[in-house]
């Protein structure tokens, strides 16, 4: 314990003793950081936004022609019975041929002379929920047109839900890569820092070991110091994200107004700023462990 | 305590250094090495410390075969072995408590023992009014009591001298080489290499050995008491090396 309290004095000594040197690691382990934190942020804001999307979305159930009230009330139930259903309405022929005439607007003359029968009765049903179970319930209603009688078309808007869930986990995964990519390069960045350190200290080294200091006695400062600018490096990238969320969910709030519901924007939570924190350590004690490894030249 | 048998180290540079060098340091002897620059001194020292390992020959040093010494088991050996030499060596922008101290860190002491341990030293040397002071503000003679002190902190049971005086006047020479009779008085094998006819002359060493051409020959059998010419060879380490492989 003492030993350890030691070692954390000569790795606070280190970081001192080149201020530029470690300003420029942290600056650029922090500003590598905010690029892998910005391209998770995005992806999980772009997440909770077809989450709130999804919640209110409208499926049209459409039947056959002539179908018997009873099936009718049967269907009526059985979508109302399917989980993330909040609301059926039933939309009669006539229903549907005034809201089709709205819609047209100056061409609605073009269809004014169709026969309303042209139109099928369907039910309108708006779906609430998460993510899953809205997807869940498009699913099932999705099968209802093969197997149930009476049923004739579901429409649906579950590919543009697949398309954004394919663009949420096509962030992610460069995010991924981009991270991958990122964590070895502060690694990097850290060992050098180190590196620089340690031949630096060559003569100290040497006297230390020629009084007997294991290698582990040598080396712990080190990595100690290749942590701390690892761990201190991904605070201030969290602290420099924070401060751009903040900047652009105003920005964004401004161009969008409502349409974009700026409430359901938010920062990344403490679990995964905790893990980027000790994803910054590891990488700088792994830098710093290659930066001292046994063979280094000091 | 120390024990060559045979030894003998080059480099491609300088070419043989060191040939078939045998030498036995008994426990508590008070060995002074003498020879030119260049003559090898250091290269010997650095064999018994385990910094260089020798091209032939068997190294013994406080029992141990350094031959057959593990990578890992070398720090440990070196916590037997105080070393001073002629640049001090000091932690530069440290205090003096702090560079006598780092020996005694490093084997695991701390807290209170550390405190005490470091005053007793420094106390020994003479600088027990300075502990705070920086290394770079001190003479070189308070310099190089310094480095005894914290080559004497650790308790090790061999002292080495390298040079420790080639940067002092002869006041700070005078210290030095007291402080070096007092380790012996409480029990330490010394051994001293120097190139400096004033130094020979002053320690109290039980043997003086001159370094030429890599071999080692008897000087005087104490300070002061120069031999007509050299002694016989000492083959007493050739013997011990046929009992001991």
């Amino acid at each position: 314990m003492f030993t350890f309290g030691y070692h954390v004095k000569r790795a606070l000594v280190g970081v001192r003793s080149r201020p530029w040197a470690q300003v420029l690691t942290l600056g650029s382990v922090a500003l590598a950081m905010v690029l892998v934190g910005s391209v998770l942020l995005i992806a999980q804001n772009l997440s909770r936004l077809t989450d709130d999307w999804g919640s209110g979305a409208t499926v049209a159930v459409d039947l056959a022609e002539a179908v018997p009230p009873a099936d009718v009330a049967r269907i009526r139930q059985a979508l109302k019975e399917t989980p993330g259903v909040r609301r059926v309405t039933w939309v009669s022929p006539a229903q549907a041929k005034s809201r089709l005439l709205r819609g047209l607007g100056p061409d609605a003359r073009l269809v004014a002379e169709v026969d309303e029968s042209f139109l099928p009765a369907s039910f309108e049903v708006v779906l609430g929920g998460d993510r899953s179970t809205v997807l869940a319930a498009q699913r099932r209603m999705t099968r209802m047109a093969k197997v149930v009688p009476g049923v004739e078309s579901v429409r649906t808007v579950e590919t543009w839900f697949h398309r954004l869930g394919r663009l949420v986990t096509g962030i992610r995964m460069a995010g991924l890569g981009l991270g991958l990519l990122v964590l070895f390069a502060c690694g990097y960045i850290i060992m050098s820092t180190v590196r620089l350190r340690f031949v630096d200290r060559r003569q100290e080294l040497q006297i230390m070991r020629l009084m007997g200091a294991t290698e582990r006695f040598i080396r712990t400062p080190f990595l100690m110091e290749g942590a701390l600018l690892g761990l201190v490096g991904a605070a201030l990238a969290t602290g420099m994200l924070y401060g751009l969320f903040l900047l652009l969910g105003s920005r964004i709030h401004s161009l969008f107004g409502t349409s974009v519901s700026v409430s359901k924007l938010g920062f990344l939570p403490l679990s995964q700023v905790a893990y980027g924190l000790g994803v910054g350590a590891l990488c700088g004690l792994l830098g710093s462990w290659f930066a001292t490894r046994s063979g280094a030249d000091a | 305590m120390i024990r060559l048998f045979g030894v003998s180290k080059g480099y491609p540079s300088r070419g043989p250094v060191l040939r078939r060098l045998d030498l036995h340091v008994a426990r508590g002897e008070y060995l002074i090495i003498c020879g030119a620059s260049g003559a090898g001194k250091t290269t010997l020292m650095r064999i018994v410390t385990a910094a260089e390992r020798p091209d032939a020959g068997q190294v013994m040093v406080a029992g141990r075969n350094l031959a057959k010494l593990k990578r890992s088991a070398i720090p440990y050996l070196r916590r037997n072995i105080g070393v001073i030499f002629q640049d001090f060596k000091l932690l530069g922008g440290s205090t003096v408590t702090e560079n006598v101290a780092l020996p005694l860190r490093i084997c695991g002491i701390h807290g209170r023992t550390l405190r005490d341990r470091v005053e007793e030293v420094l106390e020994l040397v003479g600088l027990e009014d300075k502990p705070f002071a920086r290394c770079e503000e001190l003479s070189g003679g308070e310099q190089q009591r310094v480095a005894l002190a914290r080559a004497l902190a650790s308790e090790p049971v061999i002292l080495l001298a390298d040079e420790p005086t080639g940067n002092l006047d002869p006041e700070a020479t005078a210290q030095v080489l007291g402080l070096l009779d007092l380790a012996r008085d409480r029990g330490l094998t010394v051994v001293l290499a120097t190139h400096d006819p004033q130094v020979i002359g002053a320690g109290q060493a039980d043997r003086v050995l001159e370094m030429t051409e890599g071999k080692l020959e008897t000087r005087a059998l104490r300070s002061g008491v120069w031999l007509e010419r050299p002694e016989e060879p000492d083959t007493r380490g050739e013997r011990e090396m046929s009992l001991i492989l």
